[in-house]
């Protein structure tokens, strides 16, 4: 479970980046956080992984204060950032092995490894590829599989989709919801209203640091998600 | 932690060695030491051969001149060239100049030797390891994804000091074991236990010198957003640390404890000397009017002979004098007299210049001695100069080692004279009744106690450098403490 309590972050030139933000993501849920450059999604997964401090209010992992016991926080989190960077010079397989063993699951075998892998669409020829040769598709698919195999109760993605082909994003898509039948509350921030209309059973509207508004998934099923997000942003405005 | 640490250990190490830094410094490190240790090795044959010849040649001289008045001189007492030659260039004497006359180049441009592959190499390849540990991290977004986890920023330094330290340990550990097999197949170079074990004790100094470094480049990296400024910083720091500090310590020292200069000193004790010779004329004119009032008309004929060499060196019938003398029992009495008194103001003037003139050098060579005392601790403000005392007094190539070489033969040639006294007495006794020739008796010195240096012992050694070994220790144990305080407060992002 993932829950932000008047989340707030104002960054040491005055700039506001987060505006006393709450909400709580439960488990085998995806919430899709929406808003423009600047909004405050990034920074909301910052404070989520102790990369920043809140200015106030709080933000918990599974019940764990994110800030205040960080490494506690982070047993119950996996990361998939915008463009994953792993080593370049280790094969696939000992990447995961390393973040594996990062996230407090060592002595795998390769077959476990490999199994991992494959379930996220990697072909087979890449498990014991070097990373320097993968595709940006290919390597968001082992962020996935690194957060598979910690096999924590939340994953963080910021804006995993973006520079993604279709082809790519629709498997990334269908891993999401894998993910989510097995449980995990799943935070995505994104631009891609399209994918969040696709995927999310929350989405959540920012704007420069507040967050706007929170619609179901029953409020954009058969509607327009980018109408309803132009909207708020504009009775934001008003506001 | 103890998995993740492995984890990080491990790849950070394997990182490294995938590298092609890696490979540069491998290839850098075998080429330079090998080829070191191989011209040093021929150059230590030569030098070997070299002492054997003077050896022989002062053994030969003392079988066939050994003279009592020239035996002196004769004294054996030849360095050997230092076991550790083959390694490091020791402290050049005047003999081993003397005996590369034919050669200016080392001179001119100074060999290469173990210590140079340490102190520039290696710790310059140590800040190419490390100066990119976090930036390039950073840089590339696997910092963020390591972090993301739930492992301790201590946990990431630490592995990542020790898998990288580890990595550049080893074209160093590589190196060194080539070179040491060329040493261990150097003719005539028998390294005993004593030797092996100082071979340790330089390794572990030179490891804990490198680390220092990679340290160094760690703590700039954990200071810096960016590869290029981090490598900036570290170069600074890098001059600063090896090259400024050396050099500025013996300066700041001269500023701090001014000493005069030799020819000064030489000039302040001739004006000392003078000034003692002037009050001795003064004495000896006062001397001769004393004897004139109370000798009057005796004293006058001593005079009309410019008292017969007594009071100058130079001129005065000496003959004449003794003639008068055994005619006259009175004027006898009287030229014993003058002669005493001249004697003691003699000796006097003697001694008064000498101690007046040796208080000058020796107050010298205190303000020197305390001068070099401050430079050296300056200096070791440096981890080069730390590093260079610890690794030149372990393997005997240092300023240390000529000054125990001094005391060693300082002890040889006093039982060396023990034994010559002992040779002479016994000649002399044989010759008891004839007049001793020209330059004395030769003596047959053939069984005389023979000159085998022994190198100082390991463990007294090891008990002179620890104050600059822990230095260098300080050094690893504030730069991993400035890196931790960098990184903790560092921004992923």
């Amino acid at each position: 479970m993932i829950e932000l309590q008047e989340l707030t972050k104002r960054y040491e030139d005055g700039v506001l980046a987060l505006d006393h933000v709450s909400y709580t993501i439960q488990p085998g849920e995806i919430f899709c956080l929406l808003g423009a450059n600047g909004a405050g999604k990034t920074t909301t997964v910052n404070i989520l992984l102790d990369f920043i401090q809140p200015t106030s209010g709080s933000a918990f992992l599974n019940g764990h204060d994110c800030n205040k016991f960080p490494l506690e926080a982070k047993k119950y989190v996996s990361y998939v950032s915008e463009n994953v960077q792993l080593y370049g010079m280790f094969t696939a397989r000992q990447n995961l092995r390393f973040f594996a063993e990062l996230g407090g699951k060592s002595g795998l075998k390769n077959q476990e490894l490999d199994n991992v892998m494959r379930s996220v669409g990697l072909p087979e020829k890449a498990l014991t590829m070097r990373l320097k040769n993968y595709s940006k598709g290919m390597r968001q698919k082992l962020g996935i599989a690194i957060a598979l195999i910690k096999d924590p109760p939340a994953i963080l993605m910021d804006e995993p989709t973006s520079g993604l082909d279709p082809k790519s994003a629709n498997e990334f898509l269908d891993q999401l919801r894998k993910l989510r039948e097995r449980g995990k509350a799943i935070l995505m921030t994104t631009h891609d209203i399209f994918r969040a209309k696709q995927i999310a059973d929350r989405v959540g509207i920012m704007k420069q640091g507040r967050l706007v508004a929170i619609r179901e998934k029953a409020d954009f099923k058969h509607a327009d998600l980018e109408q309803i997000y132009l909207t708020e942003m504009e009775a934001a405005e008003t506001v | 932690m103890w998995k993740p640490l492995q984890a990080i250990i491990a790849r950070e190490f394997l990182n490294n060695l995938r590298n092609l830094r890696f490979l540069i410094g491998l290839v850098l490190c075998l080429v330079v030491t090998v080829a070191c240790i191989m011209i040093l090795s021929h150059d230590y044959q030569r030098e070997l051969a070299d002492y054997s010849l003077r050896v022989n040649l002062q053994e030969e001289f003392l079988g066939k001149y050994a003279l009592e008045g020239w035996v002196g001189q004769l004294i054996p007492g030849q360095k050997p060239p230092e076991r550790f030659r083959p390694l490091i260039i020791g402290i050049p004497t005047n003999e081993s100049q003397d005996s590369f006359y034919d050669d200016p180049l080392p001179i001119l441009f100074p060999r290469l030797d173990f210590l140079f592959i340490v102190t520039i190499v290696m710790s310059l390849l140590a800040l190419l390891f490390s100066y990119d540990a976090v930036t390039g991290e950073r840089e590339r977004g696997t910092l963020r994804q390591m972090i993301s986890n739930s492992v301790s920023r201590t946990t990431i330094l630490l592995g990542k000091f020790l898998g990288g330290a580890a990595s550049l340990l080893i074209p160093f550990l590589l190196a060194l074991l080539a070179g040491v097999l060329c040493i261990h197949l150097t003719p005539n170079l028998q390294w005993d236990a004593s030797a092996w074990a100082e071979l340790g004790l330089l390794l572990a100094a030179s490891v804990t010198f490198i680390t220092l470094f990679y340290l160094l480049g760690l703590m700039v990296s954990t200071w810096s957003r960016s590869s290029a400024v981090s490598m900036l910083n570290c170069l600074f720091l890098w001059v600063f640390l090896v090259l400024v500090i050396p050099n500025v310590g013996p300066y700041v020292s001269a500023q701090l404890r001014r000493i005069p200069s030799i020819t000064a000193t030489a000039r302040r004790a001739e004006e000392v000397r003078r000034a003692c010779r002037q009050t001795w004329h003064q004495r000896r004119n006062e001397l001769v009017e004393q004897f004139r009032g109370k000798y009057g008309g005796l004293f006058a004929k001593l005079e009309a002979l410019d008292f017969g060499l007594i009071l100058y060196d130079d001129r005065g019938d000496a003959e004449k004098v003794q003639e008068l003398a055994a005619a006259d029992p009175q004027f006898k009495a009287m030229v014993d007299d003058f002669r005493r008194e001249v004697n003691r103001l003699g000796g006097e003037w003697q001694e008064a210049s000498s101690e007046a003139t040796g208080e000058l050098w020796d107050d010298l060579d205190t303000k020197a001695a305390a001068q070099t005392r401050l430079a050296k601790n300056l200096a070791a403000m440096s981890p080069l100069a730390s590093y260079v005392y610890v690794a030149r007094d372990l393997t005997g190539t240092g300023l240390r080692s000529l000054k125990y070489f001094e005391e060693f033969k300082g002890e040889y040639r006093r039982r060396f004279g023990e034994y010559r006294a002992k040779v002479t007495a016994a000649v002399v006794a044989a010759h008891k009744n004839e007049p001793s020739p020209p330059g004395g008796w030769f003596l047959d010195l053939r069984d005389h106690p023979r000159f085998v240096f022994r190198e100082e012992p390991w463990r007294d050694k090891l008990g002179e450098v620890l104050p600059y070994w822990g230095i260098l220790g300080l050094f690893n144990v504030v730069f991993f403490a400035a890196a931790f305080a960098g990184f903790v407060r560092y921004d992923v992002r």
